[in-house]
Parts: C-alpha cells; structure tokens; sequence
C-alpha cells in the first residue's frame, strides 16, 4: 500500500515570471534548480522556463523563449500515484495546477522520497 | 551551480559535402569564431542529391591536422552492426590524442539507413538501446586503459587493453529522440544530444542524473530570399519533412526520396529555419536555451556554407557573447 495522502501538502512556492518579462527579469531570480514557470496576469501557467535561459542576452523577451504549456499535475492527486508518474517519465519535478489552470507551485521528487 | 555558457557550434554534414570540403569548412567555422563543430556520420546519404558518406573517422583526423583550437565531435555514432565498441573506442581515443583533448563522441541508437547494407536483422528501439548502453560501458572502459573482458548486448571483447591513450579519457554524449534514450544519457552518458527543442527531453536527462551538456542540432537555409531558402532545403534536405519516427526506420536513400515526395514541401518549415537574416535563427536558437539546451551547433543546409559562417562571423556569435 503506498502513501494515499494527497500531493497539494508537497507544493512549493516557486517564483514565476509574467509573460511580458525578458532574461533580465530570471536573472533577477537568482539562480533556480528547476524550471522558472511563466504566468498569465491571472496566474495561469503559459510555459516555462530552463535555467539555460538565464545565459541570453539580458534583453530577451521570456515569450521567445519559454517552452509553452509544461506538464502539470493536479493537487488532488495521491503521493503514490506521482511518485509512479514521475518514476514513469522519468522526472525529477512537476508543476501543479489548478483546474482553471492556475499555478499552485512545483512537487520535487526527492522530496517525495524524504 | 551556474549555468555554462551558451554556445554556439557549426555543423558539419558527411553526407552532403566532400571530406575535403568539410575539412575547409572546419577551418571556416574556426575563423569566423565557432569554438566547436560536430560532423556527421553516414553510410549513405539521406538521399541521393546530398551526394556524399565519407568516412567520418578519416575526415576527423585530417580536421585535427587543419583546425588549430576547435572542438570536434562525432554525431553520431551507431553500434549496431557497422560499428563495434572496440573499433569506436579505438578511433576515438586516436581522434582524442590528434585534437589534445578537443574531441567528443556521440552515440545514439543509430538507422538502419547505415546499417542494413550488412545485411542484418534490424532491431527495435529498446534492442538497439539496451546494445548501445552496453557499448557506452564497454568504450569506457576501453578508453580508460582497462583490461577488457566482456561478453554482453553490444558484443564481445577478450582480453584488450588499448595502447594509443588521450590524457582524458572523451566525453560520451547520448542523442535521444526520447524520454527512454534521454534517461540513458543521463545514466550512461555525459550530456544529452537532441535534434529538436524539447524540454521533456532535457528533463528526462536531469531526472534520471544528468548533469554534463545538453547539446543540440538547428537546421538552417539561409539564403538571399526567402523563396531560395525553402528551394534549397527542400532540395538538399527533403527528410527534413519526414517525421522523425520514420527517419530511423527506412533502408534507403530512394525510401527517403519516396517518403518526402509524398509529403507538403512546406513541412520542411517544421524542421528548417528559411530565412534570409539573423533573427529567425536567433528567435529558434532562442527556444532550444528556453529548453535547457546550452549548445546549439547550426547546420547550413546546402552548398553555400560561407553565407551562414559571414552571418555568424558579423551578427550571430556577437550576439550571444556574453558582457564584458
């Protein structure tokens, strides 16, 4: 029997970029270990970006270069049934979203694991 | 960690140029300020109208006798019938001592393109990784001045310890086109090759332990119109209008000349960047950073190989240098 507890207990706040910002704006971040997620004005996840991105030039625009539409889970999810998705596909981290498609934050693997 | 810089690479394409002329192309990406260019290894060409295979090997070894400070790699290397591990490790060191050091290998599970000339069963995909992953130990090793005794998927090899060293043993990056081959680039390899910018393909190498380089393939067709472009992609690079899924898949040039004929001419848009300045191919070098990948060697599809090397030389690499 593996862990049924839900996954929303695991998200983690992550820092998100809108979609009008540039590299200058990752930059600003610091650096990040996982994908930088970009939001909507209403915080719906759009797309994400890798921390390569951090090494354009500061001036580009994060739309040109964000991957659209990441894989995301739902929090309602058990812990067992992600660990089981994740090992499946071989990831480390996944984003969480609402139905409506807003950003809840990030689950980590090794975290699951702890 | 910080992230590396990023870099861009030049291209050089086995089956579409002379090995004389790649060796000059080599010198070309050197002067115009590439810091590392990857050559192609091919049986056969794609189709007919590329017109070339040399020998990858021998190409690279006369590259290292011209280039003063490039980096070379091979991508990539098959070991599925044309190729064994010993004769791939053997080569490799050799090309490793010729360039001091500036050498890197790339394998991937190969198409049956350069390998069904040998008359042997093609195998599936997971064969073919399940061979490769053995081959990646059996190199290291090799590589490394082990004594080698080995019986396993990629072959056999008894009681080898090879003789020509590089200081180093070289770098082995995986190509995947796959969340199954990118997992074993992050187990066995130490960076990841990917012809497309694909973000589950650089997640899939970090989540299964990678860390090394995530290095990738741009095709472009840089012309003086934009109708010229697409002219010559289309001529010189049809299957880049087939999908990927079959390119593995068939035997011969005159396959891929009949798969391409029955696709749109305009798919070739998928694949190629057809443009006639810079910031089309800053805007795809731009996705494949966004993607995780911190290497991008171009390809300029078709003859006119100075035009993109003046565009790097004026427009692309300054671009991407970074302040100060």
């Amino acid at each position: 029997m593996g862990d049924r507890r839900r996954i929303s207990q695991y998200v983690a706040k992550v820092p998100t970029l809108d979609v009008r910002s540039t590299v200058a704006d990752l930059v600003a971040l610091g650096e990040q270990r996982w994908p930088t997620p970009v939001v909507s004005d209403d915080g719906v996840l759009l797309g994400a970006v890798q921390p390569t991105a951090s090494t354009l030039p500061p001036s580009t625009p994060i739309e040109q270069v964000m991957v659209p539409a990441p894989g995301t889970i739902r929090p309602e999810l058990r812990i067992d049934e992600v660990i089981e998705r994740l090992d499946r596909d071989g990831l480390d981290h996944v984003f969480v979203t609402a139905v409506d498609g807003v950003l809840l934050g990030l689950v980590v693997s090794e975290e699951l694991h702890a | 960690m910080p992230e590396r810089p990023l870099r861009l690479g030049w291209w050089l394409s086995s089956e579409e140029h002379d090995p004389r002329q790649l060796v000059d192309h080599a010198v070309i990406a050197e002067r115009a300020g590439f810091p590392t260019a990857m050559i192609s290894d091919h049986l056969q060409p794609w189709v007919r109208k590329q017109g070339h295979a040399g020998h990858v090997w021998t190409t690279v070894g006369a590259i290292a006798n011209a280039a003063d400070a490039l980096e070379v790699g091979i991508g990539v290397v098959s070991m599925v019938h044309r190729w064994h591990p010993i004769v791939v490790a053997h080569a490799a060191a050799t090309a490793a001592v010729l360039l001091e050091g500036r050498f890197f290998l790339g394998v991937g599970t190969g198409e049956r393109l350069n390998e069904q000339p040998f008359g042997e069963r093609w195998p599936r995909s997971g064969e073919r990784r399940d061979r490769l992953a053995d081959a990646i130990d059996v190199i290291r090793s090799l590589c490394s001045g082990d004594n080698v005794n080995h019986d396993g998927p990629a072959g056999r090899v008894e009681n080898l310890s090879m003789w020509e060293l590089p200081a180093a043993p070289p770098p082995i990056y995986v190509a995947a086109a796959g969340r199954r081959s990118a997992a074993l680039a992050g187990r066995a390899g130490d960076g990841l090759i990917a012809v497309a910018p694909d973000a589950t393909l650089v997640d899939a190498y970090h989540g299964a332990g990678g860390g090394g380089r995530c290095i990738a393939q741009l095709h472009v067709s840089l012309a003086t119109t934009e109708e010229e472009a697409l002219d010559t992609a289309w001529e010189w690079w049809p299957n880049g209008a087939i999908a990927p899924a079959v390119l593995s898949e068939l035997a011969r040039p005159q396959d891929f000349e009949a798969v391409a004929g029955g696709t749109r001419r305009e798919a070739i848009h998928d694949t190629v960047v057809c443009t006639t300045d810079a910031e089309a191919i800053v805007k795809a070098i731009d996705r494949y950073v966004g993607a995780g990948f911190d290497t991008v060697y171009l390809h300029q599809i078709g003859p006119d190989q100075e035009r993109l090397a003046g565009l790097a030389r004026t427009e692309l690499l300054p671009h991407y240098q970074p302040p100060g």
